[in-house]
């Protein structure tokens, strides 16, 4: 009978005793844990609906991360309608950005709302801030990446297209989109016009390591 | 020659399948944690509500509530919205799915989930009940979190119907579940008046251990 001694001269291999399954984590070949444990993992989700026509954008969201922990995206869920009065020939778009880079002075100061840990016992988001509203008061300075977008027509009311960006994968650490350190994850009405009655539902749901 | 392969931490030894001629592992983070341990049983909980009456904004239409044993980890939501009412211009009608922290709500209609192997054990639940037609679940003590999903769909034309899905078990991801602990609950509520003649079918599938 032998043991499995671990290059490092004293761990050993455990075989669990009911299953007599030996214990593996997956690594890739780069060395780094695939599925490896999060600090916490966190959702926040609104309901928005723009109430104005005069042809600007606005910022609706964002996540500001602090500069402890980063923030793995894992999903961006939800719907963007329509209930407004139809306009011909016409589409709004819905876009979600990184930002890597905002003025501190007057970036997203509105009132901030408390992210939902998916596990109580997790500590609380290491974010920053996360603030919603109809148009906030943007610091957005350089765009890094727009992550991505949707668009709908307007050409009649009550429409609606459901979303779903699943940016994490099983078995893939490089997946879920990385909110570094004190970057900005921003969702905004683009294009030159919003339109009263563009709605958006969406929940963000992250780890945190 | 053969060679056993004993664990490091007890007298174990490791199993290699007699038809597979496979060696048994299981996957655990770097952490110590098993990533995908058998649940005690799987569980699925559907309501039809009905809408004939409309909804009061903050209306209680659907709770499932833990009890202290064990916990609930849920792996997914999904259901349809409809709408066969009368057109209303500028509304969209936005329901709210939320984990209560304290109390279970009351009334309605109480129900039984559905075991997904009929072998299991009966769940853990404390209570699981809907409304409809117009009676909501009475929530006097019921303490709720801010919205971790938000389903919306415009009613400015009728004849909506939005089917949703919220997946949050990925295979391999331990952290990926939303969980209930002891006493928590989730619940389905209007977070707008809700338009007469739209229903909403909600289905709710969750692990527990």
């Amino acid at each position: 009978m032998a043991n499995i001694v671990s290059s490092n001269g004293t761990d050993k291999l455990t075989v669990d005793p009911t299953s007599s399954a030996a214990r593996v984590t997956l690594y890739d070949s780069e060395g780094n844990e695939l599925n490896s444990q999060p600090t916490g993992s966190y959702m926040t989700s609104f309901y928005l609906r723009n109430p104005t026509t005069d042809g600007l954008n606005s910022d609706i969201f964002a996540i500001v991360n602090g500069n402890t922990k980063q923030v793995f995206i894992r999903r961006v869920w939800g719907m963007f309608s329509f209930d407004g009065t139809a306009v011909a020939g016409a589409t709004r778009r819905v876009v979600g950005v990184r930002l890597s880079d905002w003025d501190r002075s007057v970036g997203w100061l509105d009132t901030a709302i408390t992210p939902i840990k998916k596990r109580s016992s997790y500590a609380a988001s290491a974010v920053s801030r996360v603030v919603v509203n109809t148009d906030l008061a943007s610091g957005a300075t350089t765009e890094d990446t727009v992550l991505f977008n949707i668009a709908i027509p307007i050409s009649s009311t009550g429409t609606y297209v459901p979303f779903d960006f699943q940016f994490e994968a099983p078995n893939n650490n490089k997946s879920a989109a990385v909110i570094d350190f004190e970057q900005v994850f921003q969702i905004r009405w683009d294009g030159a016009a919003r339109t009263a009655g563009q709605s958006l539902a969406c929940t963000v749901e992250w780890d945190e390591r | 020659m053969a060679v056993e392969i004993v664990s490091g931490v007890s007298s174990t030894k490791w199993t290699v399948d007699s038809t597979s001629k496979a060696g048994r592992v299981t996957l655990y983070d770097s952490s110590g944690n098993e990533l995908r341990p058998a649940p005690t049983g799987s569980y699925l909980a559907h309501a039809q509500i009905l809408g004939s009456s409309g909804w009061s904004a903050g209306n209680t239409l659907f709770a499932l509530t833990n009890s202290t044993t064990k916990t609930m980890y849920i792996r997914k939501i999904f259901g349809s919205i409809l709408f066969e009412g009368t057109a209303a211009a500028a509304t969209t009608n936005v329901f709210e799915i939320e984990r209560t922290t304290a109390g279970t709500p009351t009334g309605g209609n109480a129900d039984n989930e559905s075991k997904k192997n009929t072998s299991y054990a009966a769940s853990a639940k404390a209570d699981l009940r809907y409304g409809s037609a117009g009676t909501a679940l009475t929530t006097t003590g019921v303490t709720f979190e801010t919205p971790i999903i938000h389903i919306a769909l415009p009613v400015s034309s009728t004849s909506g119907n939005y089917f949703f899905s919220y997946t949050f078990d990925l295979p391999n991801q331990k952290y990926s579940p939303f969980e209930l602990g002891s006493s928590q609950g989730i619940v389905l509520r209007a977070n707008t008046a809700i338009t007469v003649d739209t229903d909403i079918n909600i289905n709710i599938e969750w692990d527990e251990r």
